[in-house]
C-alpha cells in the first residue's frame, strides 16, 4: 500500500501513548483512592470528547487541519505530563476530562486529514494505520504494566507524553496540499427517523451498550481496591484483551460471507460480553479475570465488526454518516452509562453493577433475536 | 445477486479506481430508478442496490469513495465533485 513510512510513525506513536498512560486512567485513579463516582466521570471521559466534534471540525475553517491536530496534541502531552504528578483524586479526574476533550481531535481530524492526503486511497490506508495503532498498542499495554510497578506510573506517563510530542511533529509535516472535501452531512437525527431498520438497529445497540459502559467503573474497582491486582497483572489483562480483540476482528472478518452469518456473529459477540460480566461477578480469580478478558475483546471485536459491516452494505446512506450516528450514540451512552454504573456500584456495590449490566445486555440480546434479524432485508 | 462480467473480472484483480468505475457504469445503464421519499433509488433486477439524491446524467457520475466489505463493494458516487449518491456492488 502506498503511504508513506514516516505517516505511519503517527498512529503508531498514539497507540503507544494509549497503552503506556490512557488506558490505565481509571486503573491510576484506583489507586489515588478515587471514589467510584469519580471513576465513572474517568470512564465517561473519552466519549465526553465526541461532545466536542462540531467544534473541532468548524476550526478547521480557520486553522489548517494538521496544525489545529497538532496543536491539541501537543496540549494533550502536557495533560499527561501534569496527571503524572497529580495525587489528588478530584484533580486527577479534571485533568483526565481536559485531555479527553483535547484528544476527540483525533478521532474528527485525523481521518480528514488522511483523506485529504490520500483521497480515494484514503480508506483502506486508515483501516491499515488503525491495525499498527492496536499492534503498537497490545506491545506496549503488557510491557507497560511491569515498567508502572517497577517505576510508578510516572515514567509511564512520561513516555505516553513523549511518544504523543512524535506524533504531532509527524502531523506538522504533513502540510495538506489538497482541499477538504465538500462533505453536507446528512442530520443523523433524520437517519433515525426516516429509517424503521435504523432505529430499531441504534434502539438495540442503545440498551446493549448502556449495559456495556455501566461496567467501565466496576472493573478497576473490583481489580484494584478488592482484589489487589499488580498493575503488571492489569496490563496484561489489557493487552490479552486487545489481542483477543485483533483476533475476533480478524475471525469474523473471513466468517462473515452472508446476512445470516452476521447475526450469529452479533449474537455470539453479546454472549461473550455477557459471559465476562458473569466471570467479573461470580468467579473473579485471576485466571478467570484472563478468560473473562478473552470474552471481552471476542465480544468488543464483534459488535464493532457488525456495525461497520452494516455500515459498508447499507445502499441507502453515506458510510461516514452511518459511522457518524453510531459515534454520536456511543457519546451519549459513554456519557451517563459509566455515571449509572457508579451510582450502582456506591449504593449496591460491584456485583449489583455487573449483573445489571448482564440484565441490560440480555434483554438487548433478546430483543435482536425477536424481531432484529430483518435488519439487513429490503 | 448481480450477475455481470465487469463485477467477475473487478473482483479477479487488485481493485483500482478506474476499474471500479467502469463497471459502475455498465451496472448505471442497467439499474432501474424509482422515485421514494425524496430520494432515486437504484435498483437492479428488482433489488435495491444504491440511491441517488437527485437527478444527475449517470455517465457523467465519478467514484469518490468505495467500501469492500463482505457482501460487496459499496462505491460513493459524485457529480461535480458533490456526493450525488451510493451504488453497492454485489459480489
Amino acid at each position: 500500500m502506498n503511504y508513506k513510512k514516516s505517516d505511519a510513525l503517527v498512529p503508531v506513536s498514539i497507540g503507544l501513548t494509549q497503552g503506556l498512560a490512557t488506558v490505565f486512567f481509571t486503573v491510576v485513579a484506583a489507586h489515588l483512592g478515587a471514589n467510584p463516582f469519580l471513576i465513572g466521570i474517568i470512564s465517561s471521559s473519552p466519549y465526553l470528547g465526541n461532545l466536542f466534534a462540531p467544534l473541532w471540525s468548524s476550526l478547521t475553517e480557520k486553522i489548517k487541519i494538521n496544525k489545529e491536530l497538532a496543536t491539541a496534541i501537543f496540549l494533550g502531552s502536557i495533560v499527561i505530563l501534569l496527571l503524572a504528578f497529580t495525587r489528588t483524586p478530584l484533580i486527577f479526574t479534571i485533568l483526565v476530562a481536559i485531555y479527553f476533550i483535547l484528544f476527540g481531535v483525533w478521532d474528527v481530524l485525523y481521518p480528514a486529514l488522511v483523506d485529504i492526503l490520500y483521497s480515494e486511497l484514503a480508506v483502506k490506508i486508515i483501516a491499515r494505520f488503525d491495525e499498527l495503532r492496536s499492534i503498537s498498542y497490545t506491545l506496549i499495554v503488557a510491557l507497560s504494566g511491569f515498567i508502572m510497578g517497577f517505576w510508578g506510573h510516572r515514567t509511564t506517563f512520561f513516555m505516553g507524553a513523549a511518544a504523543l510530542v512524535v506524533a504531532g511533529i509527524f502531523i506538522l509535516r504533513n502540510e495538506p496540499k489538497g482541499e477538504e472535501e465538500n462533505l453536507e452531512k446528512t442530520n443523523i437525527i433524520t437517519i433515525i427517523r426516516e429509517d424503521p431498520d435504523i432505529l430499531k438497529l441504534v434502539s438495540i445497540f442503545m440498551i446493549a451498550g448502556t449495559g456495556m459502559l455501566m461496567m467501565l467503573p466496576a472493573i478497576p474497582i473490583l481489580e484494584v481496591n478488592v482484589l489487589k491486582l499488580s498493575d503488571a497483572k492489569i496490563g496484561v489483562l489489557f493487552a490479552v484483551n486487545s489481542v483477543s480483540y485483533i483476533l475476533g476482528t480478524e475471525m469474523w472478518s473471513r466468517y462473515v460471507k452472508s446476512v445470516p452469518r452476521l447475526y450469529v456473529t452479533f449474537t455470539i459477540g453479546l454472549i461473550s460480553i455477557i459471559t465476562m460480566a458473569l466471570i467479573y461477578t461470580f468467579i473473579p480469580n485471576y485466571l478467570m479475570l484472563i478468560v473473562a478478558n478473552i470474552f471481552c475483546g471476542i465480544g468488543e471485536s464483534s459488535i464493532s465488526f457488525f456495525w461497520q459491516t452494516f455500515s459498508i452494505s447499507n445502499p441507502d446512506y453515506r458510510t461516514e454518516d452511518l459511522s457518524s450516528l453510531h459515534l454520536f450514540t456511543c457519546g451519549v451512552r459513554g456519557i451517563y452509562a459509566p455515571l449509572i454504573g457508579s451510582l450502582i456500584i456506591t449504593a449496591y456495590g460491584v456485583k449489583a453493577n455487573f449483573i445489571s449490566s448482564v440484565v441490560l445486555i440480555l434483554f438487548a440480546l433478546i430483543v435482536f433475536l425477536t424481531t432484529g434479524r430483518d435488519i439487513f432485508e429490503d | 445477486m448481480m450477475d455481470e462480467v465487469c463485477i467477475r473480472e473487478l473482483f479477479s484483480h487488485p481493485i483500482t479506481i478506474e476499474g471500479l468505475e467502469s463497471c459502475v457504469h455498465e451496472i448505471l445503464k442497467k439499474v432501474e430508478l424509482v422515485e421514494r421519499r425524496r430520494k432515486i433509488i437504484l435498483t437492479y433486477k428488482g433489488r435495491k442496490v444504491g440511491h441517488l439524491i437527485e437527478r444527475v446524467p449517470l455517465d457523467s457520475l465519478k467514484v469518490s469513495k468505495y467500501w469492500e466489505g463482505p457482501f460487496g463493494i459499496k462505491t460513493e458516487l459524485s457529480y461535480n465533485g458533490h456526493f450525488a449518491g451510493v451504488l453497492m456492488i454485489e459480489k
